[in-house]
């Protein structure tokens, strides 16, 4: 009986307990998910958005810092009249923890509980084309604002994708390698979708020789690997991951090793000053350039930014991902506005398709057949603070 | 709501299945199978990879899973069944171990951590079964009747009584001359093919595989159910895993954070398998009474 | 080409040598107990993890924070002894390992609800690694780490071997009923041998956490390859329990390091070596003659 009360006890306690040494890498902790109220009273029934993004995991910091940014900018648009005349937004988010099968829950849960027929996200490819063959065979509008895998393009007819494509990173990675004379890169790529499209386009447009190796999400140990690397003598590495959690392990055994040469990296690493706190002597010292949006700074990226200040009293992370999903849900509010009933999703579909020189926070953009804005990379360059662009 | 009685249902008939099917090989022949999810797991992936690539669909899937997944457990068992005790438990460990392994990095086969999307949900004669509706629930619901029937033959019939003589008392068994290896491996082998099944239903339910299927925190479950029910008794284990699906639940509704439900949920496990094992060695079914072997 | 090989080498000293310290105290208690202790794994994450809460959320520096860690493990040692296995210890060896199971999956949720499934580091602390003669790279604590562990391995032995108290415990392991008759106790015996593979379990875990970063389930794959590593050497036997951790260690990192087998493949390893083995010697290497007795 004594083993029974024991056991019990310790399953409250640990219930009850919030998780007081929890924190993820960079040093946030999860944080409420609550939209306030709109100032102004709107009579019509919410219009139901649906959301996945990783709000736990190794990509959290990113995924919850999008969903502030969301909520943010739900309450600025409800602030001014919601959608369809006088109905708010409501946006309903899901955790898709950066992982295909969970998104295909998430995704089901938001299709047939919620009845949502529009959803934006996921963040991570896996989360996207977890979520894909659902909403293209129950005609739900997918709207991802930062997935790169390539397959994305032909996941569907109801699929969309405003961001830059993971085959437009490998590429400029491969220019940017080719320009500095690079004869031998090692490729180190995480097995998951978006870094294998970089690594795609990284093989067909380099012309030196790459000396492939690849690990498992979740890797904890990358010794026996660099020790490889190291072995090969290589004149450039270049870090290919999926999650910024795999960066700072990486990094941390790769200082330990003393590797000394230039470093690559994709663009999931860029916009999170405290993935750099602990090696940016490091990455400054072997010249680290990687793959970023571009995006020209605007006004209505600005305002943007202000409103995320206000609303949640710090700047910004990944701001660069922020000015995509804010041109996102200004679609689909257009979208809805001009096809009068959020339920006719073919009719979004078709708006969307059609969608010729937007001007938004991310700059202006078409999307074409496969469903992409057609987005671009920069190649940026660590300062010891941020990456920025390369001045050429 | 509905829905998520559903999705109860079915995960709890899917779970039956493979609990009896374990029940089969370590609770009526005793032998103490660590690796059993690996069988679990080849039935998922060759219905997922019959589907996607194939085109195969859910009825045939079920057959082919299910011969596959036996006819991996025959050399499974030629490996594995010389060895004793804790030889046998941690070399099947490992065995479960090493087919995770080769689900990740297999990529050709399996697509690794990415993952096989895009499976279908089962169509029999054309008709279509979307999951957790009604009658997807009645067709899950009637596979594992039939299913449950053939174990139930099984286990009350003349090889049956055989399993739980060489579990009793195996050096007894081969000297009345009964071929002990011979009834063991087929033990291996059956209870392996059901267990494809199961895993075919899963894959065909949720739509997506990846190598977390191989989890080896799910053998903790399996073991749960079939020591919870009483190893050997086919009531019991049916029973206990209904029970314990539903318990498993709890944490749900005592609002634990979604990302906290796992660790719960085997918080939950490991408390009752060790309750069980300290007050009802012999299951909860029965009362307490000298533990035989 | 020398500075992989000697770089590998050395890895797979570090790794052998804190396999060691996990595998000793493994077929301790089998010799002692006669079950294999599932849960001993995440003895070695709470070593980890303890040290987490000791040096980096209370502030205390390094050797107070592992002495409080390694103190805080054996408790812990000693009350699963007391709660978990004394209470089955004459019953069927099946009870103890099942209830072993249950405790380290509890182990593992509890971790998990505590501190968060992601992955976290003990210390922000840069380790500047040495050279050595040029040919490869060392950290302080991995050189702290092999000479404990090899200083805890003396001692240990020459505890088994040459104190009174340790004679007694191996005299328990090799035949309980013989041993009681002669006046010895069992239940010390099992408490000494929980505390003590405990003990050596933490420093495991200690080091482990600033070679690899902790996560609620690092418990699982130290238990699975210290299993491999002691059926190796077959389970009861301490230099079986030795010799098992260096060939792993080793084998892991050569078979990877040189390319023969692909890294994804590395925690495979120690089962595929284990299960080639069993097929030839079903009781390991020093199998021990009376292992039938022991069903």
């Amino acid at each position: 009986m004594k083993n029974t009360y024991i056991l019990l006890s310790a399953l409250l306690i640990c219930g009850c307990a919030t998780t007081p040494f929890s924190t993820d890498i960079s040093g946030s902790t999860s944080s409420p998910v609550v939209v306030s109220p709109p100032p102004i009273i709107l009579e019509g029934d919410p219009v139901k958005i649906g959301a996945i993004l990783p709000l736990s995991g190794g990509m959290a910091t990113m995924g919850i810092e999008l969903q502030k940014s969301l909520i943010a900018e739900v309450e600025f648009a409800n602030e001014r009249g919601g959608v369809l005349g006088d109905r708010p937004i409501e946006i309903i988010f899901e955790d898709g923890q950066c992982n295909a099968g969970i998104a295909t829950e998430a995704a089901q849960k938001l299709i047939r509980v919620e009845k949502v027929s529009i959803i934006l996200g996921g963040l991570c490819s896996p989360e996207t084309l977890g979520a894909a063959p659902l909403a293209e065979k129950n005609k739900v509008v997918l709207l991802t604002s930062v997935s790169g895998a390539a397959s994305i393009s032909y996941a569907g007819d109801f699929v969309f994708r405003n961001a830059p494509e993971g085959n437009t990173n490998g590429k400029i990675m491969a220019e940017y390698a080719d320009k500095e004379e690079f004869e031998k890169v090692v490729l180190l790529s995480e097995i998951s979708d978006f870094p294998m499209s970089v690594a795609d386009a990284f093989h067909s447009e380099f012309s030196g020789e790459i000396i492939e190796e690849k690990f498992a999400p979740g890797v904890t140990d990358f010794k026996t690997i660099i020790a490889k690397v190291k072995e090969v003598e290589g004149d450039a590495l270049f870090f290919n991951p999926q999650q910024n959690q795999s960066f700072v392990l990486f990094m941390k055994q790769l200082r330990e090793a003393q590797w000394e040469g230039p470093l690559m990296f994709n663009n999931t690493v860029v916009g999170n000053p405290a993935l750099y706190k602990d090696i940016s002597e490091f990455m400054v010292s072997n010249t680290s350039v990687a793959g970023s949006y571009d995006v020209v700074s605007n006004k209505m990226q600005e305002d943007l930014l202000e409103r995320f200040e206000d609303r949640w009293d710090r700047e910004a992370l990944f701001q660069h991902l922020l000015a995509n999903q804010h041109d996102s849900l200004a679609l689909i509010i257009q979208a809805i506005d001009t096809v009068k009933d959020e339920t006719d999703t073919e009719g979004i579909r078709d708006y969307l398709y059609a969608v010729r020189d937007f001007t938004g926070a991310s700059g202006t953009f078409s999307i074409d057949v496969d469903g992409d804005a057609g987005k671009s990379y920069e190649l940026v360059r660590f300062d010891g603070k941020a990456f920025a662009p390369l001045k050429k | 709501m509905i829905e998520y009685i559903y999705s109860l249902i079915t995960i709890a008939l899917i779970w039956t299945i493979l609990a009896q099917s374990y029940n089969l090989s370590f609770g009526l022949a005793g032998l103490f199978n660590l690796g059993h999810i690996i069988f679990y797991g080849i039935g998922a992936y060759a219905a997922a990879i019959l589907n996607t690539r194939y085109g195969i669909g859910f009825g045939p899937n079920l057959l082919i899973s299910a011969a596959i997944a036996g006819a991996s457990a025959s050399i499974f068992g030629l490996l594995t069944l010389r060895l004793r005790g804790h030889y046998l438990a941690i070399a099947t460990l490992g065995a479960a171990m090493i087919a995770q392994v080769v689900a990740l990095n297999w990529m050709s086969l399996t697509r690794g951590p990415l993952g096989i999307r895009g499976i279908e949900e089962p169509t029999l004669f054309g008709i279509p079964f979307i999951g957790d509706t009604f009658t997807h629930v009645l067709l899950y619901g009637a596979i594992t009747a039939f299913v449950l029937f053939l174990l139930w033959k099984l286990f009350h019939s003349p090889w049956g009584r055989l399993l739980r003589a060489i579990r009793d008392d195996e050096t007894a068994a081969q000297a009345v001359g009964k071929n002990v290896f011979t009834a063991k491996l087929w033990a291996l082998i059956l209870s392996a093919a059901f267990a494809g099944v199961a895993g075919a239903m899963y894959t065909h339910y949720r739509l997506f595989l990846d190598p977390s299927v191989f989890s080896l925190q799910e053998i903790i479950l399996l073991i749960l159910l079939v020591v919870i029910g009483g190893r050997g008794k086919y009531w019991g284990v049916i029973a206990g895993a209904v029970l314990i699906i539903v318990l498993g639940e709890v944490p749900r509704f005592l609002s634990f954070p979604e990302t906290m439900l796992g660790a719960a949920r085997n918080l939950t496990y490991a408390a009752l398998l060790m309750g069980t094992m300290f007050w009802r060695p012999n299951g909860i079914f029965s009362p307490k009474g000298v533990t035989k072997n | 080409m020398n500075e992989l090989i000697a770089q590998l080498l050395w890895n797979g000293l570090v790794a052998g040598s804190l396999l060691a310290l996990v595998s000793l105290g493994l077929t301790l208690i089998y010799g002692v107990a006669g079950f294999v202790q599932f849960a001993h794994g995440e003895l070695v994450a709470l070593g980890a993890y303890s040290m987490l809460v000791f040096h980096k959320f209370l502030g205390f520096s390094f050797i107070p924070a592992g002495m409080a860690a390694i103190i805080l493990v054996i408790i812990f040692g000693l009350i699963f002894e007391r709660f978990f296995f004394r209470p089955v210890r004459d019953k069927n060896p099946m009870i103890p390992l099942v209830i072993s199971i249950g405790l380290s999956i509890g182990l593992q949720a509890v971790l998990q609800m505590v501190f968060g499934p992601q992955i976290q580091t003990i210390s922000n602390i840069r380790f500047e690694s040495l050279s050595v003669g040029g040919l490869f790279l060392v950290t302080p604590s991995q050189i702290i780490a092999v000479c404990a562990s090899f200083l805890l391995t003396g001692l240990l032995i020459f505890f088994l071997h040459k104190t009174r108290r340790g004679r007694s415990l191996r005299a328990v392991s090799d035949n309980r009923n013989l041993a009681q008759i002669f006046g010895m106790n069992p239940d010390v015996a099992m408490r000494w041998i929980f505390g003590l593979s405990a003990g050596l379990a933490a420093v495991a875990g200690i080091f482990l956490g600033f070679e690899q970063n902790l996560e609620p389930l690092m418990g699982v794959q130290i238990s699975v390859t210290a299993f491999a590593a002691v059926i190796l050497g077959s389970l009861g036997s301490v230099r079986g329990a030795i010799l098992g951790a260096f060939v792993i260690g080793f084998s892991q990192n050569l078979l990877v390091g040189l390319g023969v087998v692909p890294s994804g493949f590395s925690v495979a390893i120690p089962f595929v070596v284990l299960i080639i083995m069993l097929l030839f010697l079903p009781s390991g290497i020093f199998g021990k003659k009376f292992e039938l007795l022991r069903k």
